[in-house]
Order: C-alpha cells, then structure tokens, then sequence
C-alpha cells in the first residue's frame, strides 16, 4: 500500500496564488523527514553549459540511473532571492507550476526537482567575508564555527547575508540578537529574518542550490471543478501520484 | 515647415525618365515613440526627404550581393506584379552609380526578371549610421522570415553601422532578446551560419546549436561540410551530451524506496525572546504596509496578520504554565 501523500501548503507564495487549472509539481513536508538544508546543494554549482533553463521546466535523464529529473529555474522576479524561495520551502513545501504539455510520462517516484536560482552562487566568496552561519555546518563555511578552514567554495548561506537592507519589510525596523541587527523579510505567506552584511551583491550568479524529491503533482479545479485532463491523464498513464485541489 | 531639397546629382541619368518631384507631404511618419528616440540619437531632427526617380539598374550597386538568398521567389513575383515598393539608394560620390540602402532582393530580382530601370527612392548623402537605421526600419515594416531579419543583422554588423544594440533593436522592431539572439548566431562557425542563412535550418535547431561548445560545434561544421541535414537529429544528442557532462557533478538524493522527505521547521523554534522580537518588529511593521504602494499590499499585510496571530498563539502556549501549576 502507498503512504499517505505528503503536499505542498496551499498558500499564497513568492509567485501568487494557484491558478484554476494549473499543474503544480510538489515537494511536500513530512513529519518523518529531514531537515531542508539535507536537500540544499552547498556549495552551490554552476548551471550546466548548454542548459537553457529560464522559464522552461526541462526534463533530464540521469545515465547512471536511468530515472529523469525535472529542472526548474527558480526566477528572480518572484523570488530576488535563493533565501525567498529557500525560506517558503522550509515552511510550506515546494509547489512549482508547469506546462501542461511536460511528458510526465518519463518520470517516477525516483524522479527528483533540480532547482537553480539566478542569484545562488556568490563569485566573490574568496573576497568576501565568511558568512556568519553555514546551516549545513560545512567545514570552512561560517565565521562561528571552523571558519578558519579551507572552503572549497562559496557558502549558499551567504547568499542570506547578502540581502541588502532595502529588502527588508521595513528597513528602519532592526531587532537586535547576538550583538548583530536581523531585519524581517516576507515573501508571500513566509516570514524570516536576515541579517544584512552591506557587501556587494554584483558577484552573484546563477547556480543549482537544491534538490528536492518530488511527492505528487496538485492539478487546481477550475470553477466548475473540471482540472487539466490532458496533465491528469499523463500522470496517471506514468503511474505517478496526484490529487486535485480548490487552490 | 519648408523642407530644403536633398543634394542629388542629376547628371549622368539622362537616360533615365525622370518624374522629379519631391514629396513634400510624403515622408514617413513617426512609427512610434521609440523611432523617434533612436532618430533624435542620429541627430536627425527632421523626418528624412528623398526624391522618386527611375534608375537604370546597370548604375545600380548592391553591398553583400554574394549574402542574398532566394531572390529567384522574388523574380517569379515580380514578373508576376512588378515591384510593389520602391527600393532606396544613394548617390556613390563621384560616380554615375548608386548604392542599394533597402530593398536588395527586389532589385535583384527585378534585374533577373528583365527589367531594365526600376523607380526608387534616391535619398541624398546618408551617413552610415542612418543607413543602417533606414535599413532596419524598413524590414521591421515587412513580414519577413527569422532568416531575413539576421541577414540584415549581420549586415549591419559587418558594415559595422554604429548603432547600439537598443539602436537596432528599437529600428528592426523586435525585442532585445530577439537580437541578442541574432548577435549569438553571428558567432557561430561561418559555415554552420552560412547554412542558417539558407534557409532550411528551423530556429529551435538555431537555438540547440546555440547551446553547444566548440566540441560539439565541430562535429556540426563536419556534418555541413558534408553536406547532411542540419536538423534535431543531429544536434538535440549533442546538447543532451554537453548537459550531460555538466549534471554529473550535480549531487542527487540517494534513491530507493526511503527516500526522505523535508520536514516541517519543528525543531527550528526560535527562542521565546527571539520570537517576541519578531513580533514586535512585525506589528511595528504591518500598519505601514496598508499604506506602502505595493500592488500586493493587502495580501502581504494579510498573509503578515495570520503569521502574528499564529505566534502570538504559539508565544501564550509555550509562555503558558505546566498543567497543574500554580497561575
């Protein structure tokens, strides 16, 4: 018997609500699971050359495996930045919209989201200053902690810390912790804090950050509850997992 | 507003049949706001006059001649209804001739088709970078091909016209990334370009091919050299090989029938202190949303007011005394 399905929040996110006849692919939050940060890529990599992936959900057969994956761009007009969308999955899980017309076929329950940010990797890392906490603890990547070791390459939770003050909700409204200012930042349904450093942003580019597994795929009703049946019937001919929701 | 006649040579066109006439009320009109932007730019603060006049086509030269492709479509059209609209040429200095500025396939064409003279519109000296504006604007007034619109790029980009890249953009019509899309194929192999130019390559092909390194793009130069078809079939396995190589660094989950999940932030709570400060900052916050100019005000102030009262809720619990206790 399957377990029970584990989706996605249906809230209002970085890039709206859910639209009526949509097709969301999902990353859903489980008790049983672990933490966000397992499923972060630190450092962040480089985009594949080659890879055209703005705006266009790509499928990739991986050869040693033989299982597709599903890479997706996650764009700055909705999220400026990887903490925005890193910050909304923590909390509510991933929902990402996509063509009706994907082959969804080609993928599995093995199949996983590969997701890229225009902003995920900081070039400057080497002359920037180490960033004050590495959430995933690696070696060489925090001030706090074994900071004095050899990174092998920028820390994705930099990226935190280079959020300028300006994107704060409100940037006159510091709270004082540890000595150091923390501003608040809401993007859609989710709120956090950062704690801006003031130092250039022009080093950062795109990069992969995360790979998450993909749980299930939500198709929106429309008003007269009807969904895109075009994208049901691929799901269910590729026997993968889906339901219908309001929103 | 009195326009001054352009300084054309009338000599040596005596053969010629001319309807001299200027066209006072017939220059072209602003096409849009962004014309005039990139016209004021050149300097040209008066729209352009030209005279309509019947050129022998012995006298006339046309750049890139060897560049022109299809023109014999353009022949069977012409012998069918003549020449719709006149091409435009200037005065070579010094010389009898004139140079082609827009309309190269129709003069060829009409050359093929046994035409003799043709009328044209004769404007006077231009400099290189109204040229190149004139040239853009007239094919953004044609319904031409993907394939037209980069061979007068890469004209223009040869003749280097001056224009810059929102110069060009804003005269042939189309957005920037359609340009910078024309500017990658310009970098392309000259072979594999030349083949694009033909006609016969689709632009999602064009696109994959961009998407290649100089391996890959080798193995394509090999393939035109050998004359087989520039198509999917031969660069959609390229593309897939180059990403290929790239994903391998890219660390997946381990796979198998446990794979993990993310959980819910439980175990990030935040201190009590921490969480108060929070929501604080957030009820000093949320007033002035109501009044910042955000088109998604409303619904961040909303989303905001749930986030508080779920806190305030957390903060009583957790601030709550253990059942049994004392209050």
């Amino acid at each position: 018997m399957n377990p029970p399905l584990v989706v996605a929040d249906p809230v209002v996110r970085g890039c709206g609500e859910r639209t009526p006849g949509g097709v969301y692919v999902e990353a859903g939050l489980g008790v049983e699971g672990r933490p966000i940060e397992d499923f972060l890529i630190d450092p962040p990599l480089p985009v594949p050359a080659g890879l055209d992936l703005v705006n266009k959900p790509t499928l990739w057969q991986d050869e040693r495996s033989g299982i597709t994956h599903l890479l997706i761009w996650v764009g700055a007009e909705y999220y400026p930045w990887p903490a925005d969308f890193i910050e909304e999955a923590k909390a509510h899980g991933v929902s990402r919209k996509l063509t009706p017309f994907l082959d969804f076929t080609q993928l599995s329950d093995q199949s996983q989201m590969i997701l890229a940010h225009p902003r995920a990797r900081n070039t400057l890392w080497q002359d920037q200053a180490l960033p004050h906490t590495c959430h995933k603890q690696l070696p060489g990547h925090a001030a706090a902690s074994g900071g004095q070791m050899a990174a092998q390459g920028p820390c994705l939770f930099k990226t935190y810390e280079l959020i300028p003050r300006a994107a704060a909700v409100d940037p006159t409204a510091p709270i004082d912790l540890d000595g150091r200012q923390y501003f608040v930042r809401m993007i859609g349904s989710t709120a956090y804090y950062f704690n801006p450093s003031g130092e250039s942003v022009v080093g950062l580019d795109e990069g992969v950050f995360a790979s998450v597994p993909i749980t299930g795929f939500a198709l929106i009703k429309r008003a007269d509850g009807s969904v895109q049946e075009q994208a049901e019937a691929a799901l269910r001919r590729g026997h993968l997992r889906y339901y219908h929701a309001d929103r | 507003m009195v326009r001054q006649p352009p300084t054309i040579p009338s000599d040596g066109i005596s053969a010629c049949a001319i309807q001299a006439h200027l066209f006072a009320g017939d220059t072209e009109p602003m096409l849009d706001d962004a014309i005039a932007e990139v016209m004021q730019s050149l300097g040209m603060t008066e729209p352009l006059t030209y005279e309509r006049r019947e050129i022998p086509l012995a006298r006339v030269r046309i750049p890139h001649e060897e560049r022109l492709r299809g023109v014999n479509r353009y022949t069977r059209n012409i012998r069918l209804v003549g020449v719709l609209h006149d091409p435009a040429v200037v005065p070579v200095p010094d010389t009898e001739t004139f140079e082609v500025v827009f309309g190269r396939h129709r003069i060829s064409g009409a050359h093929d088709a046994g035409h003799e003279t043709l009328w044209m519109r004769v404007y006077a000296h231009l400099s290189p970078k109204v040229k190149a504006f004139l040239r853009l604007t007239e094919q953004r007034r044609r319904t031409l091909s993907w394939v037209d619109e980069l061979e007068q790029v890469l004209d223009i980009l040869d003749d280097g016209g001056g224009l810059s890249e929102q110069e060009i953009a804003w005269s042939l019509g189309v957005p920037i990334t359609t340009l910078r899309f024309y500017f990658k194929v310009a970098k392309l192999p000259d072979l594999v370009r030349e083949r694009i130019l033909v006609g016969d390559v689709t632009a999602t092909t064009v696109r994959r091919l961009l998407r290649l390194g100089s391996e890959q793009l080798a193995v394509v130069e090999d393939a035109v050299i050998r004359d087989q078809p520039l198509d999917d079939t031969l660069v959609k396995p390229l593309v897939q090989q180059r990403v290929s190589a790239g994903m391998q660094q890219i660390p997946l989950l381990p796979t198998g029938s446990e794979s993990p999940v993310p959980c819910p932030p439980a175990t990030a709570t935040p201190a009590l202190g921490t969480a108060r400060q929070l929501l604080h900052a957030l009820e000093v916050v949320l007033p002035q949303l109501t009044a910042a100019p955000l088109g998604s005000a409303a619904r961040v102030q909303m989303s905001g007011r749930i986030f508080a009262q779920e806190m305030r809720n957390w903060l009583r619990a957790a601030e709550a005394p253990p059942e049994g206790g004392a209050v």
